[in-house]
C-alpha cells in the first residue's frame, strides 16, 4: 500500500485491517458498497490511522460503517455497488491524465483539493474545474446506470 | 434532489475521507438528506477502490503477514452491527452523525436574537455551530474571511444568493456582505463551519465584533 508508509507499517495496516473487516463484517451491506470497495476504505483508514495526520477527524476513522444509517438507504438501494465498482472502473480508464492525478492524489496521499492545488501550483480554479470535469463524467454514468435498470 | 448540493470538490474530499472534522460533518449532514450527492459519494469511493484494483501489488513479504493476521482471526470476535446512536430528547431533528455531538448540549440565546449550541469538535480549526432562528428573523449582516459551509437541517433561509431548504449546502459567499432570513413556518435550524472568525457588519456587526474577536459568540 502505497502513501508514505514503509513495507513493514504496510503489512501492519493490511493486517489490521483485516482483522477490522472480519470484526465488522457483520456490518458489510452490499446494498452501499462493494466488498472491494468497502475493505479498501477500511484499509485506507487504518493508514490514515497509522499516520497519524493531526486534525484528522475522529468522525471518518469507521465512517463507513457507522455514519450512513439505514435511515437514509431505502431510496436508492435497488442499484448493486458492484455494478457501480465496473462503471466506475471502466470510467477511470477514460479521464484525462490531468483529471486523474487530482482524483489519485485524494485517494492515495490523503491530499484535499486545496493542498493538491498547492503542491502543482494550480489555481484553486483549475483544480476545481478538474474536478467537476471527472464528476461530471461520473454524474453520467450514474444516471445511465438508472436508466439501465 | 436539492437546489445547493455541495460543490465537487468537497464531495472528492469527503468521500477521500480527507476533510477536517468540521467539513466532514457539513458535508455528511448534506450527503445523509440528498440523495444524489450521495449517490456521487458512494461512486467516488468506488472509483477510489478502482484506482486501487490497478496498482501493481508489492512484493514484500505479505504473504507471511496474511498468514499471520489469518491466524489470529479466530480469535477474533465477528461484532454486532452498531446500534443507531438513539435522537436525542429536543433534538429529534438532528440527523444520525450530529447526535454524537449533541449531548448534555442545550441551546443559548446570543446576542442578536439567534440560539446558538457550539459543538465541541477535536480539531480546532474550524469553529462549527448549530444556529436556530425564528421564522422571519434575520443573522446580523455579516461577510466572510474564509469558507463558510452551511447545511440546513429544518425551515429554510433566503439571502442575496437564493433560497435554501433542508439538506441544501450553502458555500460561504467570499468578501460580500450577507444578511440570511429565515423563511416563515418552522424556526430554521443550520449547521454552519467556519474556518476562521466572519467579520459582522452593520449596526449588530459592531457591537458584537468585539465578542466574536474575543470567542464569545
Amino acid at each position: 500500500m502505497k502513501g508514505g508508509a514503509d513495507a513493514e507499517a504496510a503489512q501492519e495496516v493490511a493486517q489490521e485491517a483485516l482483522i477490522l473487516v472480519w470484526r465488522k463484517a457483520a456490518s458489510f451491506d452490499r446494498g452501499r458498497a462493494s466488498a472491494a470497495t468497502w475493505i479498501y476504505t477500511i484499509a485506507r483508514n487504518k493508514r490514515i490511522d497509522l499516520l497519524r495526520r493531526s486534525g484528522k477527524p475522529p468522525i471518518d476513522a469507521e465512517d463507513w460503517l457507522t455514519i450512513f444509517s439505514p435511515e437514509y438507504d431505502s431510496a436508492d438501494k435497488s442499484i448493486s455497488a458492484g455494478q457501480t465498482y465496473t462503471r466506475m472502473k471502466e470510467l477511470m480508464e477514460g479521464l484525462s491524465a490531468d483529471q486523474l492525478v487530482v482524483i489519485r492524489k485524494a485517494f492515495f496521499e490523503d491530499k484535499t483539493h486545496t493542498d493538491i492545488a498547492e503542491e502543482l501550483a494550480l489555481p484553486l480554479g483549475t483544480v476545481k474545474s478538474r474536478i467537476r470535469l471527472a464528476l461530471g463524467r461520473l454524474r453520467e454514468a450514474l444516471v445511465r446506470e438508472e436508466e439501465d435498470r | 434532489m436539492s437546489r445547493h448540493p455541495a460543490p465537487d470538490e468537497l464531495l472528492l474530499d469527503y468521500a477521500a475521507g480527507v476533510l477536517p472534522e468540521g467539513p466532514a460533518l457539513a458535508v455528511a449532514l448534506h450527503v445523509g438528506i440528498d440523495p444524489v450527492s450521495r449517490r456521487i459519494v458512494d461512486g467516488l469511493r468506488e472509483a477510489g477502490a478502482a484506482l486501487i484494483d490497478r496498482e501493481p501489488a508489492a512484493d514484500d513479504g505479505g504473504d507471511a503477514a496474511l498468514e499471520q493476521a489469518m491466524a489470529r482471526l479466530d480469535s477474533v470476535p465477528v461484532e454486532e452491527p452498531p446500534a443507531l446512536e438513539a435522537a436525542c430528547p429536543g433534538f429529534e431533528w438532528a440527523p444520525t452523525p450530529l447526535r454524537p455531538y449533541l449531548a448534555g448540549k442545550a441551546w443559548k440565546r446570543v446576542l442578536g436574537g439567534f440560539d446558538e449550541i457550539r459543538l465541541g469538535l477535536h480539531g480546532g480549526t474550524h469553529r462549527v455551530s448549530l444556529l436556530r432562528l425564528p421564522p422571519g428573523k434575520g443573522l446580523p449582516a455579516h461577510r466572510h474571511l474564509a469558507d463558510e459551509f452551511t447545511v440546513v437541517l429544518q425551515g429554510g433561509y433566503t439571502d442575496n444568493t437564493g433560497n435554501y431548504g433542508v439538506g441544501d449546502f450553502a458555500v460561504g459567499p467570499g468578501p460580500e456582505e450577507h444578511r440570511p432570513v429565515a423563511d416563515p413556518g418552522e424556526p430554521c435550524i443550520a449547521l454552519i463551519v467556519v474556518e476562521k472568525p466572519i467579520v459582522l457588519t452593520g449596526v449588530w456587526g459592531r457591537l458584537i465584533n468585539p465578542f466574536v474577536r474575543s470567542g464569545w459568540v
